[in-house]
């Protein structure tokens, strides 16, 4: 079975990254409002060390104590190439349905 | 409620490993106090606490935020760390068995059990020692970095800090199990 996209934070963290850099709190009300799902804190933070750490994302200069991130060309690479493997299961799914 | 919340927030935040605060804390407290905290939110900011310090006792466990501090302080607090969850748990479920009155499986409730000597002690001796042995460990660790001078000794040995905590404790919980099992079982003899 294909997973739930919304069970990959680092996916969604770097879809909500595709419109422009944002930090924290903005990422959090961004997905929930396009994934219909809540990260915790702890959930956002892990992914975003992961997702600097691979290069995906990096973050720019603070605004307080707030810190924006940014998607990398390398993450912008990433995001197409999930969406395209996500896109083949979509349409393959909706194939065998229709033909079922 | 949100007020409490926000403080198991900032308690699981301080949880974390010094070094990862040091990078994602302030961020992470500027979260806390815009978003609209949940219980859920402590459970998994809790979670990202043991993630993280299982994380940074690997080599490149933790490749944004790796640790400073000495490896075997980091695998000593952990390991005390769990023991005192272990006991944690351990009591909760005896509590709920012989308390409450909840089924609890017998081979996670042995302990308590009044019936033989020697399993009470067993079962209770072993975990204290290693608890003791523990502690006086992380208390070694505590005397090297006070040579650091002040600063060095707060901000690097929190976490042995919370080692010792944790292993007195969980030896603290062992000793009064281990009195009442004893207890029970003179007065089982007596009678």
């Amino acid at each position: 079975m294909a997973p739930d996209p919304t069970s990959d934070p680092g996916l969604l963290i770097l879809v909500s990254l595709a419109t422009g850099p944002k930090h924290g709190h903005a990422m959090l009300i961004d997905i929930e409002a396009f994934a219909g799902r809540r990260l915790g804190p702890g959930t956002l933070y892990g992914a975003l060390e992961r997702l600097e750490a691979d290069g995906h994302v990096e973050p720019m200069s603070p605004e307080g104590r707030r810190r924006p991130y940014r998607l990398t060309r390398r993450g912008r690479a990433e995001l197409r190439r999930r969406l395209g493997a996500l896109a083949v299961t979509v349409r393959v799914g909706r194939e065998r349905l229709a033909a079922s | 409620v949100k007020p409490f919340v926000r403080a198991l927030l900032r308690g699981a935040l301080r949880a974390h490993p010094a070094a990862w605060r040091d990078r994602y804390g302030d961020e992470l407290e500027a979260l806390i106090a815009d978003a609209d905290p949940r219980p859920s939110d402590v459970i998994d900011l809790a979670a990202s606490a043991v993630r993280t310090r299982l994380a940074s006792l690997f080599p490149g466990g933790s490749p944004m935020t790796p640790s400073t501090s000495p490896w075997r302080g980091r695998a000593l607090s952990m390991v005390a760390l769990l023991l005192a969850g272990w006991t944690g748990l351990f009591l909760g479920l005896n509590v709920l068995r012989y308390n409450v009155g909840i089924a609890v499986p017998d081979f996670l409730a042995w302990t308590y059990a009044t019936e033989s000597p020697i399993r009470a002690t067993l079962g209770v001796l072993g975990p204290a020692v290693i608890g003791l042995a523990l502690a006086l460990a992380a208390m070694a660790q505590i005397t090297r970095h006070r040579t650091d001078g002040a600063s060095a000794f707060l901000v690097r040995v929190r976490p042995t800090r919370l080692a010792v905590v944790a292993s007195i404790a969980c030896i603290s919980v062992m000793v009064v199990i281990f009195a009442y099992g004893v207890s029970e079982n003179l007065l089982e003899s007596l009678r």
